[in-house]
């Protein structure tokens, strides 16, 4: 009897909580990019069941899987594979309940997403999933490149190639991964944030790495089970925060302070500029 | 330079522009010229039978030309042939080729029933486009009105709907794209649907009056009154869906709402043409406007105008959105090149040249219209 009271008052309380957070989001600004909890993993289809961790913890922002992909995919100039964001996020710390900022570099590159909106709405089949290994991958020489693929995707990953003059992104390095080899960005990152594996085979050290961290995946209010899963963004999930006025490429760190126990929060975000994005 | 404002991810620019604004744009004069048709064959309003012939030519050129925009878009202009060839129905390209395709044929069937007794008749003339005429009456000779007529009605009533679906296909490409702020909202069908009404009948009335005053001839102003109303009304379901939509995005989209401001923002001038528009073709459709000819033909210019902003506004502001959520993208507008106004200008030409060979052939003026002239 007494549990289930505790229970429906903290149940309550969250609720309140969610509330009053969400109130505050409301009278913020900007979004904060979306991350949740999510453990689906692909289903075993065909052969492999490829898998992409990212562990955000580790990375240190060199940039040097960026260079790594430029190099083994020939990505011409003005577009990107794979990036680096730079999040600063505000936490509380749990020994002393200070308030400190932490930087976050968060690795980006297509998820091969199990539910994939670019395949979707492709009209001749050009962007397609492998069901054998669960690669999105491009037909170069039939795609019309009409960008419907580009503007469903929600993550931002896909360019028309400017030389190739057709639609492009990131492979997961399709012709290392199908020959046993890593893809090009985990193989260069001397951290190790950046890991591959295969979920169908029960020895793959990936198998660890998922079972004993907390796993994020991006967006995933938009349905289309990304297949990159993220280790080190739980600290910040689901929160909305304003980011107020903003630079040219820099948002001005925004203070916010949650109501419901008065902790506080910074948020901001930089990234390169591209400053050859018109070559395309 | 590709602007941008606050972090944007590496990848994004504006993709679609002027095309992608201008196809919508024709499209939706296809459509609503075809509420005038219903005009005279579902709802008997026989006086519009010129105005409706006009407006079919409009409405064939146009479709003729409309598929041209998306295709001088693509990366790979000839590639657009494959469509048929892998098609994945799942994709809304694909709708829109079976329904462009259905509704040509549908409108061809339709031409060749209402002009063919024009065609007999221009084919007794012998010079060049009198022999065009005499291929097209496909070796009719003997010519029964009546039955043509009811054919024509058929045709006619089956390609109203069927031009709306074409039309609100884009509506549903934009509102399918369900991460993007401004368009992943079934909103964005019906808007496309009323604009579509707007800029027809108003294309439909320019084209006609401003032919009518070439030649000379009289336009009765009591005629255009019908229609007059009918735009001043889909005008006002116009602006009343966009504020919808506005307090629907403020309402839901709290989150995005910032970057959906400054997108807004940056295209204050074509959403200020709209609203004003709109305003305009709404209250002076349903004044004392609808019955002097410049006013009529004013409205018809200004519904045009903010048809075009309303295109604008449904292309472009939602592209501009990042993906990342945090910053916007300007347009690069090109003057020249893929995606350039100068491609846009062609297209325009390229529809005139064709309304002006259809009325070549098959002549202005019905052959019925000139006997009772007689
Ligand atoms: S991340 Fe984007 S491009 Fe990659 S599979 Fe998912 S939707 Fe497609
Ligand atoms: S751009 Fe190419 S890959 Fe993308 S939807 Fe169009 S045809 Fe398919
Ligand atoms: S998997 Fe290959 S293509 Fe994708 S980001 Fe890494 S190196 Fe580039």
């Amino acid at each position: 009897m007494g549990n289930t009271a505790q229970e429906s008052k903290t149940s309550r309380r969250g609720f309140l909580k969610a509330l009053t957070v969400g109130a505050v989001a409301t009278c913020s600004g900007a979004v904060f990019e979306s991350a949740r909890a999510e453990r689906t993993y692909p289903e075993q289809k065909g052969k492999h069941r490829f898998v992409y961790v990212i562990d955000v913890r580790k990375c240190i922002g060199c940039d040097a899987c960026v260079a790594a992909c430029k190099a083994e995919r020939n990505t011409p100039l003005g577009v990107f594979n794979t990036w680096v964001e730079k999040w600063e996020v505000g936490y509380t710390d749990p020994n002393t309940g200070e308030t400190r900022v932490k930087v976050l570099n968060v690795p980006k590159l297509c998820n091969h997403c199990e539910n994939p909106p670019c395949v979707k709405v492709c009209p001749v089949h050009a962007t397609y999933r492998d069901e054998n290994d669960g690669l999105v991958l491009q037909r170069y020489e039939r795609c019309i490149g009409c960008r419907l693929c580009e503007q469903a995707c929600p993550y931002g990953v896909r360019y028309i190639d400017p030389i190739m003059v057709v639609m492009n992104k990131c492979t997961w390095c399709d012709h290392r991964v199908r020959n046993g080899l890593k893809p090009a960005c985990v193989e260069v990152c001397p951290t190790k944030a950046r890991e591959f594996g295969d979920l169908s085979d029960p020895n793959d050290p990936i198998w660890e790495l998922l079972n004993n961290n907390s796993i994020q995946v991006l967006k995933p209010e938009e349905g289309t089970k990304p297949r990159v899963f993220y280790i080190g963004l739980e600290a910040i999930e689901g929160m909305y925060v304003g980011t107020g006025s903003s630079t040219k490429n820099q948002h001005s760190p925004a203070i916010w302070t949650d109501p419901a126990d008065g902790k506080v929060y910074t948020y901001n975000v930089r990234m390169q500029t591209n400053k050859f994005r018109e070559l395309r | 330079m590709i602007e941008t404002h606050g972090p944007t991810l590496p990848n994004h620019i504006v993709e679609w522009t002027v095309l992608i604004v201008t196809y919508p744009f024709f499209s939706g004069i296809v459509a609503g010229s075809t509420i005038i048709t219903a005009l005279v064959y579902l709802f008997g309003f026989k006086n519009l039978q010129h105005l409706e012939r006009v407006g079919h030519f409009l409405a064939l050129s146009l479709l003729l030309v409309a598929p041209l925009a998306p295709m001088f878009d693509l990366t790979m202009p000839i590639r657009a042939l494959f469509v048929p060839f892998y098609p994945n129905i799942a994709s809304p390209i694909f709708l829109f080729f079976v329904l462009w395709n259905l509704l040509l044929v549908i409108m061809l069937l339709k031409s060749y029933f209402l002009l063919r007794r024009d065609f007999v008749e221009r084919a007794k003339e012998g010079d060049l486009f009198g022999k065009i005429a005499g291929v097209l009456t496909f070796g009719a000779k003997e010519i029964n009105p009546e039955e043509d007529e009811k054919k024509v009605k058929l045709f006619g009533i089956i390609s109203v709907p069927l031009a709306m679906l074409f039309t609100s296909y884009v509506g549903f490409l934009l509102s399918s794209m369900h991460s993007i702020p401004l368009w992943g909202t079934p909103m964005v069908i019906l808007v496309f649907l009323a604009s579509a009404v707007v800029s027809g009948i108003g294309a439909a009335m320019l084209v006609y009056i401003v032919g009518q005053y070439i030649l000379g001839e009289k336009v009765d102003v009591n005629n255009l009154r019908v229609p007059t109303i009918i735009l001043a009304a889909f005008a006002g379901v116009d602006l009343l869906l966009f504020l919808l939509e506005l307090v629907l995005e403020w309402y839901w989209n709290t989150a995005e709402w910032s970057l959906i401001s400054m997108a807004m923002k940056a295209n204050f001038f074509f959403y200020l043409v709209k609203i004003v528009g709109l305003l305009f073709v709404f209250i002076g459709g349903l004044s004392s406007l609808n019955r002097s000819l410049s006013g009529i033909t004013i409205l018809s210019v200004v519904s045009l105008i903010a048809v075009y902003a309303v295109r604008w506004t449904l292309v472009i502001p939602g592209q501009m959105i990042d993906k990342g959520h945090r910053g916007i993208v300007y347009p690069h507008i090109k003057l020249i090149g893929r995606e350039g106004v100068s491609e846009v200008i062609a297209l325009y030409f390229l529809a005139f040249f064709l309304f002006l060979l259809f009325v070549s052939i098959a002549g202005w003026k019905s052959a019925s219209h000139k006997e009772e002239v007689v």
